[in-house]
């Protein structure tokens, strides 16, 4: 009975129950929640997949609950359990109903009907002729009688947990960004017909609400989002949003920098983005006169390949605001004009071109002062294959990604599946190996 | 568009019931995690062996006594550092079957999330359930049952 003096609840379950469901927080969300002022977290799926691959997949792939905050992003995985959890909160229906629960205690204690009548006569207040069973019951009774106004009460059950993921490889908004957008490919003239065929032909609509748009079908974290579209020098331009093909990226940078050498503007220091903008437009009227039509290219294009290489705060959005004084990114524009111009000229092992012509080819991609900073280290490692000794190839995403994931053997990842008790982990290698 | 939003707090203010748990499992919202091997079998008709109450949105709510909570170890006059009371916890179901568990610290924190619920319009009364969702709490410890119920004695 030492046992009783310590703190007894009566714990009971509440019909109807709720709706609940445990996310498992990874410990820096579980500190993102807990601090001052927390924000918002956002559940995206991918937008339905409507066009191309339609005839070889019937059943969407992509179908996933993502969990973003705004800097990060993770996979949902709901992971079932033969084990209930139950959520508990303190019951409050104390007073009037003690009555009533009393006879409910002496039910849960006695198991069986005859006890709750007893109980019930007894509770009229005569303790005339009890058998000893509801003596029994009474003793219950009055035993957490104490504590009566002291219930939890279960409100909620769950028979699984969601789990948060950083899928591997991490996720990456480019990937989804390509199928949001229109290739911007050609001159301004191919795209008006793309963007009429396009039919929203929303020019009244604001730039950034069609930004907007397109992140919300991303379902990867606004910051990832962001960089994304900073990365692929994605625009809006006549209601619509774009990226322009690696080519095209060229031609504008190329542009640029001719530009800039004509009207003297140095792009090693700060400049004003408006100037460099006169410039790039002022030589097309004086010098490429003829070739103004499919020449020209949208400002918003401009802006988005000279934001590519802006010198950005760590951490700090470039979107939104208009560009005015820039500064190059020495590293990053020097890294970016090769990757950009390899994969516009030499997008596979097949098209590979020779490595001195690309070398010199980036050089004069760059403005006169950076010449010397061009040399193959200067690219990420991943992004270029030399399929035989002289020549050099730009290596996709798609292949890069595939690469990586062959990169564990099967060994190794049949024997990381052996220690992890999940069953997600357990089973995979084997769909694999069926498909 | 695809997005849900998931809102960091819950919207409504805790209720101020009085908690009974440990401290230490005590939640601004009062919510709290059991988990347990196997179910606790509700009988379907709860006319006889429960109480209704009516809620202001007129739905009754049933609350089905299952047993009694108990913290053998565990006063409030431990010092807050002592965590030995949490070693055992009993569950009484009826009067001879008791199940053994412990008070486990959760290895990741687990966020209750619930539906948001929107505020009532004029006219109609009870809560509308939005498409928002909510952290309604984050949970850190949990009352584990994992051994199967034993015989006791009547108490």
């Amino acid at each position: 009975m030492s046992t009783q003096s310590a703190q007894s609840i009566l714990f009971t379950h509440t019909a109807p129950q709720q709706g609940f469901r445990l996310l498992e927080l990874p410990p820096e969300v579980a500190d993102l929640l807990a601090s001052e002022n927390p924000p918002t977290l956002y559940l995206k799926t991918p937008a339905p997949v409507t066009t191309t691959t339609a005839t070889s997949k019937t059943s969407d792939p992509r179908e996933y609950v993502n969990l973003c905050t705004p800097t990060q992003t993770y996979r949902i995985r709901q992971v079932q359990s033969s084990n209930s959890l139950h959520i508990l909160r303190p019951s409050d229906r104390g007073g009037g109903d003690t009555v009533l629960r009393r006879e409910d205690l002496a039910v849960v204690d006695g198991r069986a009907a005859a006890a709750v009548v007893a109980a019930a006569s007894q509770e009229g207040g005569q303790g005339g002729d009890m058998d000893v069973d509801v003596e029994v019951d009474v003793d219950v009774d009055v035993d957490v009688g104490v504590d009566l106004a002291e219930t939890m009460t279960t409100i909620a059950k769950c028979g699984s947990t969601l789990e948060l993921h950083v899928p591997e490889g991490g996720l990456q908004a480019a990937e989804f960004l390509g199928g949001l957008v229109g290739r911007f490919a050609g001159g301004v003239s191919a795209a008006a017909a793309a963007a009429a065929t396009g039919g929203t032909g929303g020019a009244g609509v604001a730039e950034g609400k069609v930004m907007e748009a397109v992140f919300a079908d991303i379902p990867v974290s606004r910051a990832e989002c962001e960089r994304g579209w900073v990365e692929g020098c994605a625009f809006v331009w006549r209601g619509r949003a774009w990226a322009p093909t690696p080519e095209v990226m060229m031609e504008v940078w190329k542009r640029v920098v001719d530009g800039a050498v004509v009207q003297g503007i140095d792009l090693r220091a700060q400049f004003l983005v408006d100037d460099l903008w006169k410039s790039v437009v002022a030589e097309e009227d004086e010098e490429e006169e003829e070739e103004e039509e499919e020449g020209q290219f949208p400002r918003a294009l401009f802006e988005a390949v000279v934001r590519r290489v802006v010198e950005g705060e760590e951490g700090k959005s470039l979107l939104g605001e208009t560009l005015k004084w820039a500064s190059l990114d020495k590293d990053a524009c020097v890294r970016w004009v090769g990757e950009t111009y390899l994969e516009a000229m030499a997008p596979m092992a097949s098209a590979a071109v020779g490595r001195s012509e690309f070398l010199n080819a980036w050089k004069d991609h760059l403005p006169e002062a950076w010449r010397e900073e061009v040399a193959l280290a200067k690219l990420t490692d991943a992004v270029y294959q030399l399929p035989d000794p002289t020549t050099i190839c730009f290596v996709t995403e798609f292949e890069r990604q595939r690469s990586k994931k062959n990169l564990p053997t099967d060994a190794s990842a049949s024997t990381a599946a052996k220690k992890s008790r999940n069953w997600h982990e357990l089973f995979k290698n084997q769909k694999r190996q069926k498909r | 568009m695809p997005s849900i939003t998931l809102h960091p707090r819950a919207s409504r203010s805790p209720s101020r019931v009085p908690n009974p748990l440990p401290q230490l499992l005590q939640t601004p919202s009062g919510l709290a995690l059991l988990e347990l091997q196997g179910t606790i079998n509700i009988p379907a008709s709860h006319d006889e062996s429960s109480h209704s109450a009516e809620t202001p949105d007129g739905a009754s709510v049933f609350e089905t006594p299952i047993g009694k909570l108990l913290f053998p170890d565990y006063s409030p006059q431990n010092p807050a550092d002592d965590s030995a009371w949490m070693k055992r916890v009993y569950l009484y179901v009826g009067r001879y079957q008791r199940i053994t568990g412990e008070v486990k610290k959760l290895p990741k924190p687990l966020a209750l999330v619930q539906r948001r619920p929107t505020p009532a319009p004029a006219g109609s009364a009870g809560g509308h359930e939005s498409d928002e969702l909510e952290v309604v709490e984050v949970v850190r410890y949990k009352i584990y049952f994992k051994n199967r119920p034993e015989p006791v004695n009547d108490l």
